[in-house]
């Protein structure tokens, strides 16, 4: 089944880049490993400009593609708890499956954790909480809220990522 | 290696800068823009104003979207008959003004959101139809 | 073997947005892994606000396979466990993640790597404020990590 292809895919390029090393991911906090940001970003930005590129020849229809759905207030605090979470156990739920997969015992501790803190929230009805159900927007995407045409937010998206870029490599890291 | 990369993400992406958005026909921005042309009246040609447009000889096409036997009965002058069942593959210039006509109106509207949706911007209806009658409930036709 | 080096970050990058592309093609959508858990956990406990999706559970199980075979192909599989005071906070902090995960219904992977791609506004605000959260708790527990 292509799921089971791409999480091969997935799980394959996330442990190349070293991400499947909890040290190596914390470090990106402390700046003393920048992999995590340059990875994410290059990854955004290739598959950001081939989803352009892709529909506007036509060859993919962008009604197609479902997009995440926007609850501001819920992913706003979310991001900021679930971050909290990655710099304390220096994996997210995606490269612990990679770090456990590898045999590292702290990866399989931060899955274990994952899995209990889902339950958690399922038994105490998280769900149920009016914070949870708050401020959602649907499937909004940057070009519709700020009125801005699609192919001028890719290019500042690509404009920002490449300027960070550059910044990251005049700082002296390990890597 | 790198550097080749940056130079394609920087060209793709000051390409994406310089054309047309992909087309997204059912996304919630069309749907929002035709909404907010409706909520402005920008839909629609009072018969004074169609008058004046005749008048100012501006290039129109006049689409009676009536079935071909309520066309052949009468029919404005200028007007070419499209039914409405051929109103979604009849071929449209982007660059035409076209005025749907119909009697009450109402299908003339419903032929703007079909045209809308297929792209065209420059289309327009006449209000409240060529019998020029507003909607009173209990009466017939439309 | 001595195990190879990791990947430049740019060039894994790249291949790592190019899946996402495949998956955005293939499968009309992006990719996940906080969903995958969810999933699992709703097989015990039946709550609204546990997204389920075998779709994901699928993908899961292809990551695993993934980064076990190309950890396997540059001699990089080995059993490692870390001092107990790493350990109780990779728990702990796994579990902070599964709240964060469930409450903004996507982590890294299916919000900040897909939504950031598709410029979904969800995606963008929970990616930056992740960061924020991750840069302002580093230094409490930086000692950890010495």
């Amino acid at each position: 089944m292509t799921a089971l292809l791409i999480g091969i895919a997935f799980g394959f390029a996330l442990e190349r880049a070293g991400l499947g090393d909890s040290r190596k991911l914390a470090g990106q906090f402390y700046f003393t490993d920048l992999t995590v940001f340059k990875v994410m970003f290059t990854a955004i930005v290739t598959a950001m400009l081939g989803v352009f590129w892709l529909a506007r020849l036509g060859v993919v229809d962008l009604a197609n593609i479902s997009v995440p759905e926007t609850y501001l207030l819920p992913q706003l605090l979310g991001g900021l708890i679930f971050g909290a979470g990655f710099v304390a156990a220096g994996l997210c739920p995606g490269t612990s499956c990679v770090s456990a997969a590898t045999g590292r015992a702290d990866g399989l501790a931060v899955v274990l954790g994952m899995f209990t803190g889902v339950l958690l929230c399922g038994a105490a009805d998280l769900g149920g909480a009016a914070l949870y159900s708050a401020t959602p927007r649907g499937s909004e995407t940057l070009p519709q809220l700020l009125h801005v045409p699609y192919g001028v937010v890719v290019f500042a998206v690509v404009a920002m990522a490449l300027t960070m870029f550059m910044l990251a490599e005049r700082i002296r890291t390990a890597s | 290696m790198r550097r080749t990369l940056a130079i394609i993400a920087a060209t793709a992406a000051t390409l994406a800068l310089l054309v047309r958005d992909p087309a997204a026909s059912s996304s919630a921005a069309t749907l929002d823009r035709l909404a907010k042309t409706i909520a402005n009246e920008e839909d629609h040609v009072t018969p004074e104003e169609l008058e004046q447009w005749i008048k100012q000889k501006k290039t129109l096409r006049l689409i009676d979207v009536r079935s071909k036997e309520e066309f052949a009965k009468n029919h404005a002058a200028n007007a070419e008959s499209i039914p409405m069942d051929q109103i979604a593959s009849a071929p449209f210039k982007s660059a035409e003004t076209i005025v749907l006509l119909s009697e009450g109106g109402a299908h003339a509207a419903q032929a703007w959101v079909i045209l809308q949706m297929r792209g065209f911007r420059s289309v327009y209806f006449l209000r409240n139809g060529t019998s020029g009658r507003r909607y009173e409930p209990g009466r017939d036709g439309c | 073997m001595t195990p190879r080096r990791y990947a430049d970050p740019y060039v894994a990058g790249t291949g790592l947005g190019l899946v996402l592309l495949a998956s955005f093609v293939l499968a009309g959508r992006g990719l996940g892994a906080s969903g995958a858990f969810t999933t699992v956990a709703a097989k015990v406990i039946d709550a609204p606000s546990l997204h389920r999706s075998e779709w994901l559970l699928l993908e899961i199980g292809g990551v695993i396979i993934g980064g076990f075979v190309s950890a396997l192909l540059a001699g990089r599989v080995h059993w490692k466990v870390e001092r107990p005071s790493r350990m109780s906070l990779a728990f702990a902090g796994g579990g902070v993640m599964g709240l964060g995960a469930v409450l903004a219904r996507g982590c890294t992977s299916g919000l900040a790597l897909t939504g950031g791609a598709l410029l979904s506004v969800g995606g963008w605000v929970f990616m930056i404020a992740a960061f924020a959260g991750a840069y302002m708790l580093a230094p409490v527990v930086r000692r950890s990590w010495q």
